[in-house]
């Protein structure tokens, strides 16, 4: 209960963090090259980076960057993969054999990589960034819902539904994806903590948000040249980094452990029976 | 069992079939022209048509597949734009260094992780599981472009132990290992824990402690070996993690692998280079999958009967 608390005050503040940077936004772009490199003043809470841009307002944007692209990317992967899952699961047969096979073709694929690829070609900016991530993450919402999906097909509310002629995707979105939700919803918490990390990845490699604009990957990557004189350039987004995704991760464990027990209490009135 | 193997490699063919496929349309999926993209609005139409050429886009889609293919299959992979080396012989530089940092780091996060999992499944929810456990997710939440400059920050400009970076001698692995190794070793952990859990619940060790075998036994005998199965597959996909590790460890640590001149080729739009990166690594990936799912039917012939 503690940690579900935590980890749900952590995300809450990053959130209001960004919703604030939104209403009020940060100053970026403001150089001040006799602040260069200053470590935390009361003036500049957090210290400035090597070109004197303030550390806080930086760090105020990159977490609307962060989260922007974390949830724009889960959406999109989650709609995408619950649609192809499901017409796997609930169509079967050839169908559902070439989507399976195409969903190997992705699994036997090292992700990320693409991704870098994708992003790389695509160019930068934050718009390709979504794309390169969400071509490669919907899969595992695809498997997750074509084998849930699957064995709904026959639960006996959703054979009297289809004997009542219910058309198909209603079937599916009012009878079956309500039954399914909280695992695709664990899925989607790691898959939010990942693609977290991932935008900052490629910040950091050069290839995701570009500067002048700030991400937390790209403030990483600024101060790992500076790290000898002025470590807070690393320090102050390293931790909002890890906070943010050690959040999220640890939310998906409580919620996925809360979901196994309930999973486990279920089949254990079934035997009874 | 072999036609398990054969079926095995057969998906794993058209698996590097699908991601060669990928690789060259990976060239037309850039909106508007390659060629404008790499020179450039301003450059001379010469130069265009050079390069145009150069790439063999002046030629019907088709012929441009077949010329990639009949020199993938004679193992010319192509020049570097920017530099004209063959793209063959820079991958023969760039692959020995990338195993000289992977294969250490992938031990580092392979032994103390699989002894760490099973530490913290038999304790279970007692305090040393709790603590590992917070690790692990610390871990978990430093990811390589973080844990890398801190621990620059610490053993080279703290300490003054370690170098900051390059690769010229073995002392210089030292760090990117780490780097690349701990966040693994924190999924294998978590992976480890999970796996024995499981197998804790099952009625054979029930039936083992009641004929009073020791805990020493019950562990090496029962535990392990019905852990390690299920660990073999899950692990080989961690092949992959290990891979775009390497990718952000070498940038962050200037190591001259395939990783960094993906990034590398990128930024300079070297597209060559960018495929055959790819290509390689996923290939590699593809191979070692195949491998530990064949090991994993050679040793559960529940598997491969099964499947």
């Amino acid at each position: 209960m503690t940690r579900q608390a935590l980890s749900i005050g952590i995300i809450v503040f990053w959130l209001l963090i960004a919703i604030a940077g939104i209403l009020q936004p940060p100053d970026i772009t403001h150089i001040d090259l006799q602040g260069m490199l200053q470590a935390p003043t009361t003036e500049h809470l957090l210290g400035q980076d090597d070109l004197g841009r303030s550390q806080l307002a930086r760090l105020v944007y990159g977490a609307r960057i962060s989260l922007l692209v974390a949830v724009a990317v889960t959406l999109a992967t989650a709609i995408l993969g619950i649609f192809i899952g499901a017409i796997a699961g609930w169509v079967g047969g050839a169908v559902d054999h070439l989507l399976l096979r195409l969903i190997d073709v992705f699994m036997a694929f090292p992700g990320i990589l693409l991704a870098m690829a994708l992003a790389g070609i695509l160019g930068p900016g934050i718009s390709n960034l979504i794309i390169a991530l969400s071509v490669v993450g919907w899969v595992s919402f695809a498997r997750l819902t074509r084998a849930q999906v699957f064995a709904m097909k026959n639960r006996e509310h959703v054979l009297a539904a289809r004997s009542m002629g219910v058309l198909p995707h209603v079937i599916v979105l009012r009878h079956v994806l309500p039954l399914i939700s909280a695992p695709l919803i664990v899925e989607a918490t790691y898959a939010m903590a990942s693609v977290i990390i991932a935008e900052a990845g490629l910040s950091f490699l050069g290839i995701g948000i570009q500067p002048p604009e700030a991400s937390w990957g790209l403030m990483i990557r600024d101060g790992s040249r500076y790290l000898l004189i002025a470590p807070h350039m690393v320090l102050v987004p390293g931790l909002a980094l890890a906070s943010l995704v050690f959040a999220v991760n640890s939310l998906g464990d409580v919620l996925r452990d809360r979901n196994d027990s309930k999973m486990k209490h279920r089949t254990t009135l079934h035997n009874k029976k | 069992m072999l036609s398990f193997v054969l079926r095995r490699f057969f998906s794993a063919l058209l698996v590097v079939f699908s991601v060669v496929m990928l690789v060259f349309f990976l060239i037309h999926l850039i909106p508007g022209d390659p060629v404008d993209v790499m020179l450039g609005e301003s450059a001379s139409s010469a130069d265009r048509r050079a390069l145009t050429r150069a790439l063999g886009l002046d030629l019907p889609l088709y012929q441009q597949l077949q010329a990639f293919l009949s020199g993938l299959l004679k193992l010319d992979l192509g020049n570097s734009l920017h530099s004209g080396i063959a793209v063959s012989e820079i991958l023969y530089q760039r692959i020995p260094q990338t195993l000289w940092l992977a294969i250490p780091a992938f031990l580092l996060a392979l032994i103390p992780g699989i002894a760490l999992g099973l530490l913290a499944a038999l304790k279970h929810n007692r305090r040393t599981d709790r603590v590992l456990q917070m690790m692990a997710m610390s871990g978990l939440a430093i990811p390589n472009f973080l844990l890398g400059p801190l621990l620059v920050l610490l053993f080279s400009i703290m300490l003054g132990w370690l170098p900051v970076s390059g690769n010229a001698s073995a002392v210089h692995v030292i760090l990117p290992a780490l780097t690349l190794g701990l966040s693994m070793m924190a999924i294998i952990m978590r992976m480890t824990r999970s796996t024995v859990l499981e197998v804790l619940g099952e009625d054979y060790i029930r039936t083992a402690i009641a004929k009073g075998a020791g805990t020493g036994r019950v562990v090496y005998q029962h535990v392990l070996a019905n852990t390690w199965i299920p660990l073999m597959t899950v692990m080989g996909a961690q092949i992959g993690a290990l891979l775009s590790g390497a990718v952000v460890t070498e940038t962050v640590f200037d190591w001259p692998g395939l990783g960094s001149l993906l990034i590398e080729s990128i930024q300079k739009r070297d597209y060559p280079i960018v495929q055959m990166t790819v290509l390689v690594m996923s290939i590699f990936y593809v191979l070692v999958n195949t491998l530990t799912d064949i090991a994993y039917a050679w040793v559960d012939p529940r598997i491969r009967l099964h499947d």
